[in-house]
C-alpha cells in the first residue's frame, strides 16, 4: 500500500528503484576495484628443493627488472619465515631456497645481503639456525643473520594506524635496508586464514620490545597489525615458498602440501591475494587483504596480471572456522 | 671424564668476553657495540658474585620494562635498594586474563611481557624468582607456580606458554623448559605434591634433548635447572664449555652471561637465580 504522505510508487517502480540501487552499489564496487593499481605476479613451477633453485630465482628476478635494478649496489634484507624446528612439518621457509635467493641477489650486484628474522615463539635463534640447517648454508655464502628480536627498534607510524597503538616498533635492520624481500611459506593460518608475505612481517617487530609471542599485536588485532606493518614497511619484493606448503592447522601444526610452485611479485597484497586464490580460498574474505585495499593495495584478480607457468593447485584444507574462505 | 680445569677456563673466558663487551656507561647490549639493553645488562649480573657485574648506575636510570621482573633475582643480595623499584613493579603488575581458551586456564594470573596483555611463561618465572629471592609476596609466587604447572606441554616441557591451540598439542622449547623448571624450584608453602614432582621429573627428562640438539641458551638453562633440582648438570656443562666465547669472538652478552651463571653454579656453588 502506498504511503499517504509520500509519492505513490507502483510495484514495478519499486522493483526498478531497488535494481538501480543494487546496480549503483555494484558499480561503486567495480569502480573501486578498477581503481586498484595494476600488479604482476609470476608463478614458476618448482617441484622440488633439489631443482635448480638459483635458476628459478634468476628467472623470477628477470621478470621484475625494476627490482633487480634496485638491488644493484644496495643493502638487501631477506626476511624468511622461521618459526620453530620440526623434523616432519614444513613450518619454515626452506633454507635451500633462502640460500638460493641470497646467492641470486649477490649475483645481481647487491652490496650486502642479510638474512633477518625475529621468530615469534622461539627466543633461541642459535638453535633455530643450527637445527634448521640455515646457519650452515649462510656461513657457506658468507651471508650474515640478524636476530631481529634483539635489534634496535625504530618507531614507525603506519598511515592507517589500524592497531591504534600510535606507532609500531620495527627492527632498525629492516627500516635501514634499501630493499626488503619477504620470503614466506605458503601456509594456511588458524587465526587469519592464510600466512604469506604480509603476515610474515610480524617477525620484523623486536621481541625485546613486544615479547614472545608478540602479544600486543594480537591484542590490537592480527589483521590490523599485518596491514599496519605492511603499510609502514612496504617491502619491495616477495617470493613465496610454495614448493612444499602447509594446509589445515597452520602455521605450525598443519600438514604438508607438495604444491611445487614459487610465486614472485613486487606487490605484496597482490601476491598474497593471488596465492590465496591458488590455494582455493577467497582472498576477498581475508581481512588483512581487505585492509590493504583501503591502504592503496591491490588484491583484485582483474587488476593482477598472472605471468609464468599455468598452475592449478588442489584446494588447501582449512580448519572449520575458515569454511567461509572456501570458494 | 669432565676436567674441572676445562670448565674453569670456559668460565674465565666467558667473564673476560663480557668485560670486553661492556659499554662505557657500564651496560651491555645483546651484542658488542649495541647500546645498553635491559635484559642483557640484568643477566650480566648473573655472571659473577662480585659487585662490579651489577651496572647499578645504568640500571637505576634505564627504562627496564619487563627486565624489572628479573633484576631482583640476580641482584637482591648485592643491592636491595636498587631492587626495590623492580619489586614494586612486579607487585603492581597484573596480567590480563583470557576467557574461553580450551586446554589450559588462561585466566590464571601471572606476568606479561607488556602491560595489558596475557601472562606467559618467562616473564612469570622471572617475577617468581625475584619475589622468592627477596622473600616477598609468597602467595603471588604460588599463583605463578599454578600457572607454570597448568601450561606444561604434553611432551613434558614448556614453550612460551601455549601448550594447546585449538585442540592441537604444541611442542616445547628447551629454553622455556629450563626457565619453567627454575620457577618450580621456588618453594611451595605446602609439601611438594606428587603432581608437581611428576611435572618436574617430566620437564627434566625433556631437557635431555639439549644434549642432542645443543645451543648455548638451551645447555645453560638445562644446567641451571638441573642444579636447582639437585640433578647432575655436568653433561650439559661439558657441551656448554666449548661454546663459551673467548675475547675477540663474536657472541651475545645474554647468552654468555647465562653460560657463566650455569658454570659458576657448579664451580663456585652459587646459583644466580634460585
Amino acid at each position: 500500500m502506498p504511503s499517504s504522505d509520500g509519492p505513490s510508487w507502483s510495484r514495478r517502480a519499486l522493483l526498478g528503484a531497488a535494481a538501480a540501487a543494487a546496480a549503483g552499489s555494484v558499480g561503486l564496487a567495480v569502480r573501486r576495484e578498477l581503481a586498484q593499481p595494476s600488479a604482476r605476479v609470476l608463478r614458476l613451477r618448482c617441484p622440488s628443493y633439489d631443482d635448480d633453485l638459483l635458476g628459478r630465482i634468476r628467472e623470477g628476478l628477470a621478470a621484475f627488472p625494476a627490482v633487480a635494478a634496485r638491488a644493484r649496489g644496495a643493502s638487501v634484507v631477506l626476511k624468511p619465515n622461521l618459526v620453530e624446528v620440526h623434523p616432519d612439518r614444513p613450518i619454515n621457509t626452506d633454507p635451500r631456497l633462502i640460500a638460493a635467493v641470497a646467492a641470486a641477489f649477490l649475483e645481481a650486484g647487491a652490496r650486502a645481503v642479510t638474512v633477518a628474522e625475529g621468530a615469534g615463539h622461539a627466543r633461541d635463534s642459535e638453535y633455530l639456525l643450527e637445527h634448521s640447517g640455515l646457519g650452515e648454508r649462510l656461513r657457506a655464502l658468507g651471508v650474515p643473520f640478524v636476530d631481529l628480536n634483539l635489534d634496535d627498534a625504530v618507531k614507525v607510524q603506519p598511515p592507517g594506524d589500524l592497531t591504534r597503538l600510535g606507532g609500531l616498533p620495527v627492527a632498525r635492520t629492516i627500516m635501514a635496508a634499501d630493499l626488503v624481500v619477504s620470503l614466506p611459506k605458503l601456509k594456511t593460518h588458524h587465526h587469519v586464514g592464510v600466512t604469506l608475505s604480509m603476515k610474515n612481517l610480524f617477525g620484523t617487530v623486536p621481541g625485546h620490545v613486544f615479547g614472545w609471542p608478540k602479544n600486543p599485536l594480537h591484542w590490537a588485532g592480527i589483521d590490523n597489525s599485518v596491514a599496519d606493518l605492511w603499510s609502514a614497511i612496504r617491502p619491495g619484493f616477495a617470493i613465496v615458498d610454495g614448493v612444499v606448503g602447509m594446509e589445515g592447522d597452520g602455521p605450525i601444526m598443519g600438514t604438508a602440501v607438495h604444491a611445487g610452485v614459487l610465486l614472485f611479485s613486487d606487490d605484496l597484497p597482490a601476491l598474497d591475494a593471488a596465492a590465496t586464490r591458488m590455494m582455493g580460498l577467497r582472498a576477498d574474505k581475508i581481512r588483512y587483504l581487505r585492509h590493504a585495499v583501503t591502504l592503496g593495495g591491490t588484491t583484485s584478480a582483474r587488476r593482477t596480471e598472472l605471468l609464468g607457468d599455468e598452475l592449478s593447485l588442489r584446494p588447501f584444507q582449512v580448519l572449520d572456522l575458515f569454511d567461509h574462505l572456501r570458494t | 671424564m669432565t676436567d674441572p680445569a676445562t670448565l674453569q677456563a670456559a668460565l674465565a673466558a666467558g667473564r673476560d668476553w663480557l668485560r670486553a663487551a661492556r659499554n662505557a656507561d657500564g651496560s651491555w647490549g645483546y651484542r658488542p657495540g649495541q647500546q645498553g639493553r635491559p635484559e642483557a645488562t640484568v643477566l650480566a649480573a648473573a655472571a659473577g658474585p662480585e659487585s662490579d657485574w651489577l651496572a647499578r648506575a645504568w640500571l637505576s636510570t634505564a627504562d627496564l620494562g619487563w627486565a624489572h621482573f628479573l633484576l631482583p633475582a640476580v641482584a637482591w643480595e648485592r643491592d636491595p635498594a636498587l631492587c626495590e623499584a623492580s619489586l614494586a613493579v612486579i607487585a603492581a603488575f597484573r596480567s590480563e586474563p583470557v576467557e574461553g581458551i580450551e586446554g589450559f586456564d588462561a585466566t590464571l594470573p601471572g606476568w606479561s611481557w607488556v602491560a595489558g596483555t596475557a601472562a606467559w611463561i618467562e616473564p612469570t618465572v622471572f617475577a617468581m624468582l625475584s619475589l622468592h629471592r627477596a622473600g616477598r609476596l609468597p602467595a603471588r609466587v604460588e599463583q605463578g607456580q599454578r600457572l607454570v604447572l597448568d601450561r606444561q606441554c604434553a611432551d613434558g616441557g614448556w614453550n612460551y606458554g601455549n601448550p594447546v591451540v585449538l585442540g592441537a598439542q604444541l611442542a616445547s622449547h628447551l629454553d622455556a623448559t629450563g626457565w619453567a623448571l627454575l620457577g618450580l624450584a621456588t618453594p611451595a608453602s605446602a609439601p611438594a605434591s606428587p603432581a608437581r614432582q611428576d611435572a618436574v621429573e617430566r620437564g627434566l627428562r625433556y631437557l635431555d634433548g639439549a644434549l642432542e640438539r645443543p645451543s648455548t641458551m638451551g645447555l645453560s638453562l638445562a644446567a641451571l635447572a638441573c642444579q636447582a633440582h639437585s640433578r647432575d648438570p655436568l653433561p650439559f656443562l661439558e657441551r656448554l664449555a666449548p661454546r663459551m666465547p673467548r675475547p675477540g669472538d663474536p657472541g651475545r652478552a645474554d647468552l654468555c652471561a647465562l653460560g657463566c651463571a650455569a658454570l659458576r653454579a657448579t664451580l663456585e656453588g652459587d646459583h644466580a637465580f634460585v
